[in-house]
């Protein structure tokens, strides 16, 4: 007999309203807000990171010791969904709250915390993800980077594709082979923190089709880093890197990127209603609350210390679905075009959307892999 | 408080215990289960409202529990309608007669008078009908409970075989009149329940889905080896989870008499659609024998094919919950999804 998924929902969340008061009021009075973005999250801008970070908003759950609020995780969900909600451009900072300050704070040692922590939290250190190659998609414990161990550190040579704002961030949280055995290839990982203006690491630009300059391919000749780079355990890198995947994949990035433009819509429905809008308009509205309180049901869970990956798999298998379809409905059933260089909200912010679409079900596992993830918790492999 | 875990154990072994292939077979050709009735019954099961030791919210848990319990093994009885009768005539002040009930809706147009406290109309669809003990209905804005032996009735079914009769009252005295009742609010009080049967049988199509296909053998293993199988099934289990919070947050939107049309306009949109492609998936996974009527797939598929529609489809909820919304405007839809309206 199959275990149902847990998600136990609320319907009042009256200690939340105090956050979500105190980010909107941030928001209200932030200049980048003049102009929201969709996808707002894979939107890099250090200055709005900064301000965000100096508000108190990014490292929120940490200790106060390392910069943080120690406030709840969901009181940290408000403020996410929040920036997405209003499309505030939130990459710059993004990666590093969510996961790469996380393991740091999990598994990283007194020193890593006190050092990297506080600046992520101040707005200040931005962070990349260190873990597809060229040769390595979905099929993660594949990686060949190799971290040998010489004298004092490591010498890392080999590449890594896909690493969003490597250009523009300070760390890159690197998963890589330490030691070789071919046949158990989940072993001998580690995780390993380098500084991208370490002398050896080529950076080169790889444009999206959005035509904008996200992706990175990074090459690693001879990168020398220090002993105290390694995060956590020194093999233990592929266990690290599952207990991430809870908080990379259940949270409303996975169904909110394209929400400004389906609100984008409702306000042009308002002012010229047309035939379908509101039929168009709850269809989509019936998926999101409903993955709305899954996703914040995971958060619960996850600030209670369980790692709900089934749970999680489902959010974003449902959740990219949903933010492909809000793109898809809006192209197929309203007429006015989607136009980036358009001065109309609605068509400038569809425009966003649709040409980053596809990326959905793709970044963070694709859908094939959480379909596989899902069925492995059916009990069929 | 009660245990919410153990009564929907003790529903769940009561209507398994009592429920043979033979009575469901019996049902189907219109015969009443009445000694499962009655084993319900006794174990209070029919009024899982008045099990509750605190208040109505717990009431309100019990009945979801008792009612999954029952959406999961396709049991043939107005459980469900029962349930929202009871708790009808309880928000108005109203005795609970016994036996099985039944809720007329066809919210928002009325079709039953009230004149000189005798009703007249005609009420379609009615869910088991010919075997309830009496109705409970909007009439002239107020509630009424009708008595069955007080209609006309002419009978009719769903793709599933449950009764859905045709009732008419001609100058009928009422057993009881409530007060003032909005129709609108007992249909989505309706839509709430089907929603969450929905969700139940949706749910167990996926658990009939994932053994069949771990037992299956094609080309030397079972299908459930295979990707396409698994990736279908994946989808059915995300489909029903996202049903199952739906109603789940329709009833905590009921308990807490805050956002209910709003909660159970998403909910019945929601387990419509999610029902429907988890129906579409078991029937895929198991090829010919799942449209055979010894497996017992149809007892769950048509059933949810009915209920998609009962209540209200979801074309209809879509356009009133995005007029709602569109009708809203100074809010954002942002602030509706996160509050409520």
């Amino acid at each position: 007999m199959m275990k149902p998924p847990n998600f136990s929902v609320r319907m009042e969340y009256p200690e939340l309203e105090r956050v979500r008061h105190e980010i909107r009021e941030f928001l209200a009075g932030d200049p980048a807000m003049a102009t929201p973005r969709a996808d707002s999250w894979s939107q890099f801008d250090p200055a709005f990171s900064g301000r965000l970070g100096r508000a108190g908003f990014i490292g929120m759950t940490w200790p106060k010791r390392y910069g943080g609020a120690e406030r709840s995780s969901l009181e940290r969900y408000v403020v996410i969904e929040e920036l997405l909600a209003a499309g505030a451009p939130a990459a710059a900072h993004w990666i590093a709250d969510r996961q790469t300050g996380p393991q740091i704070l999990r598994f990283g040692s007194e020193d890593q915390r006190e050092r990297i922590l506080p600046a992520i939290a101040r707005g200040e250190c931005f962070c990349s993800i260190g873990m597809s190659e060229p040769d390595t998609g979905s099929d993660l414990a594949s990686v060949r980077t190799r971290a040998e161990r010489k004298g004092d550190g490591w010498t890392i040579n080999g590449r890594k594709i896909w690493t969003s704002y490597a250009h523009q961030s300070h760390y890159v949280l690197m998963l890589c082979r330490t030691s070789e055995n071919a046949a158990a290839r989940h072993q001998g990982l580690s995780q390993i923190l380098v500084p991208l203006d370490t002398p050896g690491l080529t950076i080169r630009p790889i444009i999206n089709i959005a035509g904008t300059h996200d992706f990175n391919e990074l090459l690693f000749e001879d990168v020398q880093a220090p002993a105290d780079a390694l995060i956590g355990t020194e093999g233990a890198g592929w266990a690290q890197v599952i207990s991430e995947l809870a908080f990379e994949r259940s949270g409303p990035e996975r169904f909110l990127s394209s929400f400004v433009a389906l609100e984008a819509f409702a306000e042009m429905a308002r002012r010229e209603p047309a035939a379908g809008a509101a039929a168009l308009i709850g269809s989509l509205i019936s998926r999101l609350a409903p993955l709305r309180g899954m996703s914040m049901s995971i958060a619960e869970q996850l600030g209670q210390g369980v790692s709900p990956n089934f749970e999680a798999a489902l959010v974003k298998e449902m959740g990219s679905l949903f933010e492909q379809d809000v793109t898809e409905r809006l192209l197929g059933e309203v007429v006015p075009a989607a136009d980036p260089e358009s001065s109309d909200k609605f068509k400038r912010l569809l425009a966003e959307a649709a040409l980053r679409a596809p990326s959905f079900s793709i970044r963070g596992g694709t859908r094939e892999i959480l379909r596989g993830i899902i069925a492995r918790d059916l009990g069929l492999r | 408080m009660s245990d919410i875990g153990m009564i929907e154990d003790t529903a769940r072994r009561t209507i398994a215990d009592g429920l043979t292939t033979q009575a469901l077979d019996a049902s189907e050709q219109g015969a009443w289960a009445g000694a499962l009735w009655e084993r319900l019954e006794n174990q209070g099961l029919t009024r899982p409202a008045a099990i509750a030791e605190g208040g109505a919210g717990e009431g309100l848990e019990i009945e979801a529990a008792v009612l999954r319990a029952a959406a999961g093994a396709a049991l043939p009885l107005p459980l469900a309608e029962t349930a929202i009768a009871s708790w009808m005539l309880g928000q108005h002040g109203l005795d609970v007669p016994t036996g099985p009930l039944t809720v007329a809706s066809f919210a928002p147009h009325e079709t039953l008078t009230v004149e000189a406290d005798r009703v007249s109309g005609r009420l379609e669809g009615v869910a088991w009908g010919r075997n309830a003990a009496a109705i409970v209905a909007v009439a002239s804005g107020n509630l009424v409970l009708l008595d069955r032996e007080s209609a006309a009735i002419s009978v009719g079914a769903n793709l599933a075989s449950e009764p859905r009769d045709t009732l008419v009252f001609s100058k009928a005295p009422p057993l009881a009149i409530g007060g003032t009742a909005d129709a609108e609010a007992l249909l989505c009080r309706c839509a709430a329940v089907r929603a969450l049967q929905l969700a139940e049988a949706a749910g167990r199509v996926l658990e009939i889905a994932v053994e069949y296909a771990g037992q299956r053998k094609q080309f030397g293993k079972p299908i459930g080896g295979f990707q396409a199988i698994q990736h279908q099934l994946a989808t059915a289990a995300s489909e029903v989870a996202s049903a199952r919070v739906a109603a789940q947050q329709a009833y905590l939107a009921l308990a807490a008499r805050r956002n209910i049309f709003f909660a159970c306009a998403i909910a019945k949109a929601r387990a419509n659609d999610a029902a429907g492609a988890v129906a579409r998936i078991g029937h895929q996974v198991h090829g010919a024998i799942g449209f055979t009527r010894e497996y017992p797939l149809h007892r769950y598929t048509r059933r949810i094919q009915s209920w998609r529609g009962e209540y209200g489809a979801s074309a209809y909820w879509n356009r009133r919950l995005g007029e709602l919304m569109l009708g809203a405007k100074e809010r954002s839809l942002w602030s509706i999804v996160v509050s409520g309206i």
